[in-house]
């Protein structure tokens, strides 16, 4: 497989919840009789899935056999689905149901408890030779911009995270995150690219089920978003009893000082390696990491570039910053950086636009000894439970409502600001943006404001904005 | 307010419901906004209304407003 290079066909790659346990041998042989539910050609698929085995498998044959997967999740909204079907037109959609609800497509195949669908009539679409996956760039917001990925990119980044984490053969780890999301995804490659095996689940850290797999199954892999480590802490980690676990890996977000302090400091009790890591969507997952080691010496820091990639920083006229302690935008360079963006089908076709190099779009530094810390953002994003949310597309939805809104933002909180209006029922509002970006709506306050701050030039003062209440 | 005042309005603030909707079909990911993450921010809340701190057992447990009744006990506290 492109992901995996067989050593041991014995050993385990797959287990999911009770039900089944595939080795290597029996993931190729299925990755293999996948594939001949595929035409020749290099075609679009839609892999509508989850964290189980037929996911995993549909995922591994279409990029074997040269097709594009877009990775979605089974919740996704049905109208951002058509939509998605609408602009991207893909040949196949794989989907865990019976019946067919698509007009232009056939029921080809079933797969276990999934179907797959293939579109009756030719469409001439062009997709680029070395394009081999499209990911999404902010959870499940259904928003059509994807990240265009190349094998070179998966192989790269799995080989990086597999060495700096030291996975071998013996590593077991579990889905704590959703399979279609970068970091979700990467735990899942570097761990078949070493031999080492998964176990499947969609039970979060909330429920008894996802402990109980990690002792059952001896997982000795975590993988969480800062809202994971949450989770974690309101459990009790002093008191969470998983012998098996010797590595966690945080990403997707920013932790607080005091609780990477309390998380490592409890971890190293019970010698699990606690890694702090940094990466982007643009990258395949990974950038920079900190090694347990470091982490009590440069708390927050997101540590040093992953093996075979490098960073730097340059100013606002792309000259090269050399000071310490000195902040500018973070720049990226190697093999995982993706070809770029797609928003349309036309762009499926696009060549390598990055070569190489990745504009991060976070403010950085660097210290003496060349560890880096995130310090801001030039874009107006927020991480809200590990997806990177664009507040312009968030005004844009409320626009659409037919209310101005201005949104700002931190970590794991969206604030909203909207202009009072009679049609306005806050409590509706808030569970329709929830709906529509696929965040709890916990994460989201909206507050009704008679006025934005704005600035000389007439623009929103979002600084100003958290003042006004 | 009763104990039992409290412990709706735990959740009728975190899920964003009416009181009529709290029942024994009031369970775990019944509606979308009690997923983990409304699970997580509920037992704080709740840990914040009662004053107590609970056991990962409970809090794993915890899977129905009717449930959620039978484990408060373990902290003494009674929803009449």
């Amino acid at each position: 497989m492109f992901i995996s290079n067989i050593g041991n066909l014995d050993s385990i790659a797959l287990i999911e919840d009770n039900s089944s346990v595939l080795t290597y041998f029996d993931l190729d042989q299925q990755v293999r009789d996948f594939s001949n539910f595929f035409d020749y050609k290099k075609h679009l698929v839609f892999i509508i899935g989850e964290n189980d085995v037929e996911t995993i498998v549909c995922y591994l044959s279409a990029v074997e056999s040269g097709m594009v997967p877009i990775l979605l999740v089974t919740k996704i909204n049905q109208n951002q689905l058509n939509n998605l079907i609408n602009i991207y037109k893909p040949k196949y959609i794989f989907q865990k149901i019976d019946s067919n609800p698509y007009g232009e497509f056939n029921l080809t195949s079933k797969y276990e408890r999934y179907s797959l669908f293939q579109r009756d009539k030719h469409e001439n679409i062009r997709l680029h030779p070395e394009l081999a996956l499209l990911l999404t760039t902010s959870g499940s917001t259904g928003s059509p911009k994807l990240v265009r990925l190349t094998k070179k990119n998966l192989i790269s980044n799995a080989k990086s995270i597999s060495k700096y984490l030291e996975i071998t053969s013996d590593d077991r780890a579990i889905t704590s995150l959703p399979f279609n999301y970068s970091y979700g995804l990467s735990v899942i490659n570097s761990h078949l690219s070493s031999g080492g095996s998964i176990v499947l689940t969609n039970s979060s850290m909330m429920e008894r089920d996802f402990w109980h797999l990690i002792n059952k199954h001896s997982v000795t892999s975590l993988a969480g978003v800062p809202y994971n480590y949450e989770m974690i802490l309101r459990l009790g980690i002093d008191r969470l009893e998983i012998p098996s676990i010797k590595k966690m890996t945080q990403a997707g977000g920013k932790l607080s000082f005091d609780k990477i302090k309390k998380i490592s400091t409890t971890l190293q009790k019970k010698n699990i390696r606690f890694y702090s890591m940094y990466g982007q969507t643009e990258a395949t997952a990974r950038i920079s990491y900190l090694p347990p080691e470091d982490i009590n010496n440069k708390p927050g820091s997101i540590g040093k570039a992953i093996p075979n990639g490098k960073l730097w920083i340059e100013n606002k006229d792309g000259e090269l910053i050399n000071q310490i302690d000195s902040v500018g935008e973070l720049i990226y360079s190697g093999e995982n950086v993706s070809m770029g963006y797609a928003k349309s089908i036309n762009d499926l076709e696009l060549g390598d636009m990055n070569k190489g190099i990745l504009r991060t779009g976070d403010l950085a530094k660097f210290d003496s000894d060349g560890y880096y810390y995130i310090e801001g953002s030039t874009n107006r994003f927020v991480k809200i439970f590990g997806n990177r949310i664009s507040l312009d597309s968030i005004e844009e939805i409320i626009i659409n409502k037919g209310f101005e809104s201005a949104a700002t933002g931190y970590d794991d909180k969206l604030l909203i600001y909207v202009i009072h209006n009679n049609n306005l029922l806050t409590d509706q509002l808030r569970s329709d943006i929830s709906a529509e970006i696929g965040i709890n709506q916990t994460a989201i306050q909206i507050n009704v404001v008679s006025e934005f701050p704005r600035l000389n030039n007439g623009k929103i003062n979002y600084n100003g904005l958290t003042n006004i209440q | 307010m009763t104990s039992r005042e409290k412990y709706n309005k735990v959740f009728m603030d975190c899920f964003a419901i009416s009181e009529d909707q709290l029942n024994e079909n009031f369970v775990y990911q019944s509606i979308p906004a009690w997923d983990s993450v409304g699970h997580m921010g509920m037992i704080a809340d709740l840990e914040d209304t009662f004053d107590i701190m609970m056991d990962m057992d409970d809090i794993v447990d915890f899977e129905s407003y009717t449930v959620g009744i039978e484990k408060l006990k373990n902290y003494d506290i009674v929803i009449e």
